[in-house]
């Protein structure tokens, strides 16, 4: 098995969701940014939640969007030119519903000029069979990194995703639970510098697989880059920290 | 989108929290009804607020409250912004009325002071009058702001999109009735992202589909809002 590059002009990115869907003007950072990737894209239409939450704990946050966004179509015509003009690789963030639609979306995105890598993030219930055959679908002619979250960065169905030639995967950020408006739970994604601990345990842990593993969550220091990158990540994303304005 | 620092000074406690000036640019400061993206500094607080003037904009800046309960004077903020859409007086306006509904009424203080200016009437409906509320503004409570219709030639108002129905009731609108005058409200939802991402955390939908406060708004006409949102 020959494991695809993944394409990257630095080992410093966003995070899926944390920059909209075309490269920014400015980048925080005095290194230049390896890589653009997009806000998650579905293939239909997603509207918002009707029950969005921001749910702030020690050290982090959750969030609860539904990931709206307009559609892979209503995306490709209104990002297509800015990404095929972009002076940096466009990874593609997909979030299919089914594996049809995962290989349905990576065929209509494999000619999109300045698309040079596909990012693919599973449906929350996907169990781990259904996220072999995702990544089954969603490998085609542009290299691929699966996002594993942190809650499930373990179990064999790891080795197996690195055994079908993922060119990457991306350690992302983990879904939880916590009380909201009338002590009900809501569920969503973990935000925060509180999850440095575990991206660094996941890095290690799944770094003997020899699969480039991208430290996806928990960043929000220079310091916390620099500690993932010596640690062995092929490269770190900030989410939320972008959204300060410095980092 | 221009970042940049400023001293966070003169905090004070009020019914609303904490309020506090910021020695900002001219050229960065929010007008009303717009915000700047305000972090500490400290790497393990994890999210910006968003502040909005509390003063007019040719005042020394103070930014209304609530600001975050751990900050204090004296503290160096770095800043996103001005970022939004923010309330536009319109010309004609002469009697204007302004709510604070579950809100801080300063957050309204900019524009009474616009208003007076320029040479309007100003009632300002609110639980409790801010502190530096002029005083040819007319201070009353949010009970009787429906007869505020009968009268104002614009409203505004500023409210957590969870209290759009409420400021409806207080207004004695009928369901689907629209306002009959010029109408303006502040949504006040948590704007994480300030735009940068358009995250999704302040979707609000409106009768043109679904919005982002952070950057359609945060302030939008009241007849565009819609309650399901």
């Amino acid at each position: 098995m020959i494991r695809p590059e993944i394409p990257l002009a630095s080992p410093y990115m966003n995070a899926a969701g944390s920059l909209g869907f075309a490269p920014p003007a400015a980048w925080p950072l005095p290194e230049r940014m390896g890589a653009f990737v997009t806000h998650p894209i579905s293939l239909a239409r997603r509207t918002p939640a009707a029950s969005r939450a921001l749910l702030p704990f020690a050290g982090g946050f959750l969030l609860h969007t539904g990931l709206p966004n307009p559609g892979l179509r209503t995306v490709l015509r209104a990002y297509a030119a800015r990404w095929a003009r972009a002076s940096l690789p466009i990874w593609a963030h997909l979030i299919p519903e089914n594996p049809s639609q995962a290989a349905e979306m990576v065929a209509r995105l494999e000619n999109v000029e300045g698309v040079l890598a596909i990012e693919l993030s599973l449906p929350p219930g996907a169990g781990p069979q259904e996220g072999l055959e995702f990544a089954s679908a969603a490998l085609g002619e542009l290299p691929l990194a699966f996002c594993i979250p942190l809650d499930r960065a373990a179990g064999p169905w790891v080795a197996e995703l690195a055994g079908l030639g993922v060119a990457a995967f991306t350690l992302s950020a983990p879904r939880g639970c916590l009380p909201g408006p009338a002590a009900m739970p809501v569920s969503g994604r973990l935000y925060g510098p509180a999850l440095f601990p575990q991206v660094m345990s996941a890095l290690l842990a799944l770094k003997p697989l020899g699969v480039p593993l991208i430290a996806g969550a928990g960043v929000f220091s220079r310091a916390d880059a620099a500690a993932l990158l010596s640690a062995g990540a092929a490269a770190v994303q900030f989410d939320a920290a972008l959204w300060k304005g410095y980092i | 989108m221009p970042t940049f620092t400023a001293v966070l000074s003169e905090v004070r406690l009020g019914p609303g929290g904490l309020s506090g000036a910021l020695d900002v640019p001219p050229a960065l400061r929010p007008a009303p009804g717009q915000y700047l993206l305000a972090s500490s500094g400290d790497p393990t607080d994890p999210l910006p607020a968003a502040l909005f003037p509390a003063t007019p904009p040719d005042a020394p800046l103070r930014v209304a409250p609530p600001l975050p309960a751990h900050w204090s004077g004296g503290m160096r903020l770095h800043l996103r912004g001005p970022l939004g859409h923010g309330f536009h007086l319109p010309e004609p306006a002469r009697r204007v009325a302004l709510a604070a509904l579950d809100s801080a009424p300063e957050l309204l203080l900019p524009l009474a002071h616009l208003a007076l200016r320029s040479g309007a009437a100003v009632a300002l409906y609110a639980a409790q009058p801010p502190q530096g509320l002029p005083d040819a503004v007319e201070a009353l409570p949010l009970e009787l702001l429906a007869e505020a219709l009968s009268w104002a030639d614009y409203l505004a108002a500023a409210f957590p999109l969870s209290s759009l129905p409420a400021l409806r009731r207080l207004c004695a609108l009928a369901p689907h009735q629209q306002f009959s005058m010029e109408t303006q409200g502040l949504v006040l939802a948590t704007m994480p992202c300030g735009g940068a991402a358009l995250c999704g955390a302040c979707a609000v939908l409106t009768g043109r589909g679904w919005k982002h406060a952070c950057a359609d708004g945060p302030v939008f006409s009241l007849n565009l809002l819609e309650e399901a949102g």
